[in-house]
């Protein structure tokens, strides 16, 4: 069964950071190890012995110094643009979209994120079984998805809350919602420890 | 360790982003000012010093081998912090239903923990693969293992698994020694 539910409802997408952060030590270990192999004399004792500084790339540098100075200034700017993008993707929160539901000429109706989280863990949690559930939009206005996350009881028999989470609590917003289709990931925690009474 | 990614990738790209930003500035300065240089950095006195560094020097190597553990540890980060989620059969095309490692094995240690003899009980659990490690006092281990085996496997085909992990049940028996 092919399904259309998007990665990013099942978990906030970490494959930018991952790819970046495997580059980046990628990039460090083989400089690192680069110069380590110089400094060992791999590439000769004569190359071994010549500064950090190398002579020919200061003479290059001096010859061409407007060149320099244009490259050191671009590449600088570039690297800010990219480490400020960079570090707020990774910490901005993700966005909790509210659901369009109809566009009638100038009227528009939109329902807002919490009141579907709300509405939605409230059904979850009525299903017998369920400890705990908590739900929120992802995605863009026009194109929603759901993510459900659910702690069941150890009793919990998951077919049977499968069932009714999909025949009610999913087609149930659906239908309040006035939408055919809203992906839905559904993480299930199995064997939550039962939340002790406060006594 | 995706938690730790994210923070590690946050903390790189502000390193990333200031070094690039300090190098702007200090060669705009530079190029406008070069009498009042350095800006920020005492630039200058690194330039000399590097000058006089060789490959070869003891410091430098160091350096540079510390510097390689790091990117190895950051490489290590980036590799490891993938999620491994155990995925269940999707009611509808457009509902996908997961559950985690650690559930998956807390609900299986939970349930071999209730049967008969059984003292204590280990479980480690991936998408591939339930381990169960189970000690017991009263049954020989050549009794419980194929009970136990049955009793979980009971339990795994009631979980709308879309791939059955493998099951390993190692009994240890303390009876059989006596």
């Amino acid at each position: 069964m092919t399904n259309t539910v998007p990665k990013r409802a099942q978990r906030r997408p970490y494959g930018v950071d991952r790819t970046l952060t495997f580059l980046v030590g990628l990039a460090v270990f083989a400089t690192a190890t680069a110069a380590l192999i110089v400094g060992f004399g791999l590439f000769g004792q004569v190359r071994s012995q010549r500064p950090l500084l190398d002579p020919i790339a200061i003479n290059w540098l001096t010859a061409e110094p407007t060149v320099a100075r244009i490259t050191a200034i671009t590449l600088g700017v570039l690297l800010t643009v990219l480490g400020l993008w960079w570090f707020l993707y990774a910490l901005l929160p993700e966005r909790k979209p509210d659901i369009d539901l109809h566009h009638h000429g100038n009227g528009r109706l939109t329902v807002a994120a919490t009141a579907i989280a709300v509405a939605v863990r409230a059904d979850a949690e009525q299903i017998d079984g369920v400890s705990k559930a908590t739900a929120r939009t992802v995605g863009k206005a026009d194109r929603p998805a759901l993510r459900l996350d659910i702690w069941l009881h150890e009793s919990a028999d998951l077919k049977d809350v499968w069932q009714q989470l999909n025949d009610h609590v999913l087609s149930r917003t659906r239908e309040s919602l006035g939408i055919d289709t809203l992906p839905t990931a559904v993480r299930i925690q199995l064997d939550a420890p039962r939340r002790e009474p406060v006594r | 360790m995706r938690a730790a990614v994210r923070l590690l990738s946050a903390l790189l790209g502000l390193l990333i982003g200031s070094a690039g930003g300090l190098l702007a500035a200090e060669t705009t300065w530079h190029w406008y000012r070069p009498q009042n240089a350095p800006l920020l950095l005492p630039w200058p006195t690194w330039r000399d010093r590097l000058n006089e560094l060789t490959w070869a020097t003891t410091e430098v190597r160091l350096a540079a081998a510390g510097v390689a553990f790091a990117g190895l540890l950051i490489l290590l980060v980036a590799l490891l912090a993938r999620v491994r989620m155990i995925r269940m059969v999707n009611p509808a095309t457009t509902v996908t239903v997961e559950t985690t490692p650690r559930s998956l094995a807390r609900a299986v240690s939970h349930h071999v923990r209730q049967q008969e003899n059984v003292d204590t009980a280990s479980v480690t659990a991936t998408t591939r693969k339930v381990r169960i490690r189970v000690s017991s006092s009263f049954a020989p281990a050549a009794e419980l293992q194929p009970q136990l085996v049955a009793a979980v496997t009971d339990l795994l085909d009631d979980l709308p698994l879309s791939r059955r992990p493998k099951l390993s049940v190692a009994v240890r028996s303390t009876r059989e020694r006596q």
